[in-house]
C-alpha cells in the first residue's frame, strides 16, 4: 500500500514565521524601551532632593538627621550641656552659663523649622514632679523665633522660626544663656540633731539633676501649609511666596 | 434557581482595592520632613560650707584669719566684743561695712583662707592691777554663701543668709 505523502501548508507556516519574528523584535523593542526608562530615571536620582536637619549649641554640631543620596537616613546623636560648666565644674544658683541652641539646614531643599524644649528636674528615682521646671531659665532672644504659647507651658517651650531656612543656612539663636533661679538657695530645710544642740539647714534642691531636652523638626516649604499640617498637625498661615509663616 | 458566588475573586478583587487605597495614602502623605533630638543633665551640687576662724595673740594685737574648711565657696564676716577699745588694720580684701561688722569682700572658695584682719589693743593705764586683769577679746564669725546676680557677678546677700549654727 502506498503511503500517501503528506504535504506541509505553507501559509501556516509562513504565518507562524512572521509571528514568531514579530514576538522577537517586540521582545528586543521592550528590553530597550526598559532600559531607556532606568536610564532616565537614574538621572533623575542624582538630583533628588533630600532634607535634613542638625541641632546647634553654642556654634557647635549636636544632633542632626540627614536623608542621604543613596536614599537612607543619616543620625548622629550628641549631648547638650556637656560643656556647661567649663573647668569649674560647680554649677551655681543664679550664674547664667551660655546655652546658644541653633538648627542648621544640613539637607539641600529650603525647610522651615521648629523646636520643642523640654525642662524638668530628676532624681535617682526618676522625674520629681514637685519641682518647678521654672527655676530653669532657658533666656530666649525672640530674634525670628515665635513662640507657640497654647501649646507651651513652663515644662515645654514650642519655638517656630518663622523665616524659611535655605539650604546649608543657620536660624539666629533662639535662646543666649540659662540659669537656675536664685530662689532655689531659699528652698531649705531646717534639720536639729537628736541632742537639740545643733541645726543644720539644708538645700531642698541639692543633688537634684536638671533636663534640658530639645527636638528640632524640619518640613519642606513647597506645600508648606499642608506640609507643615501633615506632619506637625498645626495650623500655620504660610506667605504667598512660601518664604515665611505665622502662627494662628 | 440560585446564583452561588465564588468567594476567592471577591476577596482577591478586595484586597486588590485596599491595597489600591493605601498606596494613594502614601503618596499624600509624602511631604519631606526631618527631626533630630538631644538631652543633657547637670546635677546641682549646693550646699552650705563651714568656716572656722583662727585667732593668734601677740605683741601687736590679735590676728584673724578665716578659713573656710567646707565643700562650697562662701563669703564671709567678722564682729568684735571686747570690754576695752579695739582698733583694727585689715589687709588685702577686709572693709568696715560701718555696721559693727567686718566684711571679706572677695570669695573665699572653699579650701581657702582669708588675708589677716590684725585687731589691735591698748591695756587700760590705769593702775598696776589693772594690767593684772584678765580681758577677752571676742571674734565672731559669719559665713553666707556666694549667689549671683543676673549679671553673673557673685554677691554676698547677707539679709537671706542662712547659717549652720551651734549651741555647743
Amino acid at each position: 500500500m502506498k503511503k500517501n505523502k503528506k504535504s506541509f501548508p505553507l501559509k501556516p507556516v509562513l504565518l507562524l514565521s512572521a509571528s514568531a519574528l514579530l514576538l522577537l523584535g517586540s521582545t528586543i523593542g521592550s528590553t530597550r524601551a526598559a532600559l531607556t526608562y532606568y536610564s532616565e530615571n537614574y538621572s533623575v536620582q542624582v538630583n533628588m532632593p533630600s532634607i535634613g536637619v542638625t541641632l546647634m549649641e553654642n556654634g557647635k554640631e549636636i544632633s542632626s538627621k540627614n536623608y542621604t543620596d543613596s536614599g537612607e537616613w543619616a543620625e548622629t546623636k550628641g549631648e547638650l550641656l556637656s560643656d556647661m560648666l567649663g573647668k569649674d565644674g560647680k554649677l551655681t544658683p543664679g550664674k547664667k552659663y551660655e546655652e546658644k541652641l541653633s538648627v542648621k539646614n544640613s539637607g539641600n531643599i529650603d525647610t522651615f523649622v521648629r523646636v520643642i524644649i523640654t525642662k524638668s528636674w530628676q532624681d535617682e528615682a526618676g522625674k520629681a514632679t514637685d519641682l518647678s521646671p521654672e527655676l530653669i531659665e532657658l533666656n530666649l532672644t525672640g530674634n525670628g523665633w515665635e513662640q507657640a504659647k497654647v501649646a507651651s507651658s513652663p515644662e515645654r517651650l514650642v519655638l517656630y522660626y518663622t523665616q524659611a531656612l535655605p539650604a546649608g543656612e543657620t536660624t539666629p539663636e533662639l535662646s543666649d544663656t540659662i540659669r537656675i533661679d536664685n530662689k532655689i538657695a531659699e528652698m531649705v530645710t531646717k534639720q536639729v540633731s537628736p541632742d537639740g544642740k545643733t541645726i543644720q539647714y539644708v538645700y531642698d534642691y541639692n543633688g537634684y539633676t536638671f533636663h534640658l531636652d530639645a527636638e528640632v523638626n524640619a518640613v519642606q516649604t513647597n506645600n508648606a501649609k499642608d506640609a507643615i499640617k501633615s506632619a506637625w498637625g498645626v495650623d500655620v498661615n504660610v506667605s504667598s511666596d512660601e518664604t515665611s509663616i505665622s502662627l494662628q | 434557581m440560585r446564583i452561588k458566588f465564588d468567594k476567592k475573586p471577591v476577596l482577591l478583587a478586595a484586597a486588590a482595592l485596599a491595597l489600591t487605597a493605601t498606596l494613594s495614602v502614601g503618596s499624600a502623605m509624602a511631604y519631606f520632613t526631618a527631626h533630630s533630638e538631644a538631652s543633657g543633665a547637670v546635677q546641682l551640687n549646693i550646699g552650705f560650707t563651714e568656716t572656722e576662724v583662727e585667732e593668734t595673740v601677740d605683741g601687736d594685737g590679735k590676728h584673724v584669719v578665716i578659713n573656710n574648711i567646707g565643700d562650697y565657696d562662701c563669703f564671709v564676716r567678722v564682729k568684735v566684743f571686747s570690754v576695752i577699745d579695739v582698733d583694727y588694720k585689715p589687709t588685702g580684701s577686709w572693709r568696715d561695712g560701718g555696721d559693727g561688722y567686718w566684711y571679706y569682700d572677695s570669695v573665699l572658695p572653699a579650701g581657702g583662707s582669708t588675708e589677716e584682719l590684725l585687731v589691735t589693743f591698748e591695756y587700760p593705764k590705769n593702775t598696776e592691777e589693772d594690767k593684772k586683769e584678765e580681758f577677752n577679746i571676742i571674734v565672731v564669725q559669719e559665713c553666707t554663701p556666694v549667689v549671683y546676680d543676673a549679671e553673673g557677678n557673685g554677691i554676698a546677700d547677707w539679709n537671706r543668709v542662712i547659717t549652720s549654727d551651734s549651741t555647743d
